[in-house]
């Protein structure tokens, strides 16, 4: 075997491509995550502002979000597997670290929208201002688990 | 904060060694990816003891000639 080639093959191997399956999903999913909760939180900002909290109905809109969410994702993981072509693998030990590090990181958010959900039910706040605060929580969450999967993707 | 591992490797020399043998056929020997092998090598990533064992055997050598630990400054 050639020498150039030798390192060719050795460096090809060493510059390809280095963000795995689960690195793309999680790009994918925090993109998601911002664009639709981005303009959920937006659209009911906007209406809380122009009219009486206790008459929005933002029940339908909250879960319209989450089969949004949920088809958005399923089309995305579709079009990440087909280009290019997924190997096909389960996590291994690197991506369960990897995960359980980001995950203790977005349960930060995830407890401090759950004790300001409290706060604001033993305040009485109308259920409007307390289900969009444990969203919110859950959103944060999510975006601050999937930033960081990304920078310990680039990081581990 | 990620901390940096001290743990050192000689992957790159085994792979060479070995019929230069690739990071992808490394990772499907193992049982890990393609890029938890490369930051195995890169230092970025210290494997677990079963992971580092499969390794050493993939390539027929004892462990500490695939990873070594440098000894600590000596205080004062």
């Amino acid at each position: 075997m050639p020498p150039t080639f030798v390192m060719s093959r050795i460096l090809y191997i060493e510059l390809g491509v280095r963000v795995s399956f689960h690195g793309k999903s999680t790009a994918l999913m925090l993109v998601i995550v911002v664009i639709v909760y981005g303009w959920y939180f937006v659209t009911v900002a906007r209406w809380a502002s122009e009219t009486p909290v206790a008459d929005i109905a933002y029940q339908p809109l909250m879960l319209a979000t989450v089969v949004v969410l949920v088809i958005m994702a399923v089309v995305g993981h579709i079009l990440l597997a087909v280009f290019p072509p997924y190997q096909g693998r389960q996590p291994d030990e690197r991506d369960r670290l990897i995960e359980a590090r980001s995950e203790s990181i977005g349960g930060v958010a995830l407890g401090a929208g759950a004790v300001g959900g409290i706060f604001l039910a033993m305040a009485e706040f109308d259920y409007f201002w307390i289900a969009n605060t444990i969203l919110l929580g859950l959103v944060l969450s999510e975006v601050m688990a999937g930033v960081a999967k990304l920078v310990y993707y680039r990081r581990i | 904060m990620v901390k940096p591992t001290r743990i050192t490797n000689k992957i790159r020399e085994l792979r060479a060694a070995a019929n230069e043998m690739t990071q992808v056929e490394l990772a499907k020997r193992i049982g890990v990816t393609r890029q938890t092998v490369i930051a195995i090598e890169q230092g970025r990533y210290s494997p677990s003891l079963e992971v580092a064992f499969k390794m050493a055997r993939v390539f027929d050598v004892p462990l500490d000639m695939v990873f070594g630990y440098p000894p600590e400054a000596e205080p004062g």
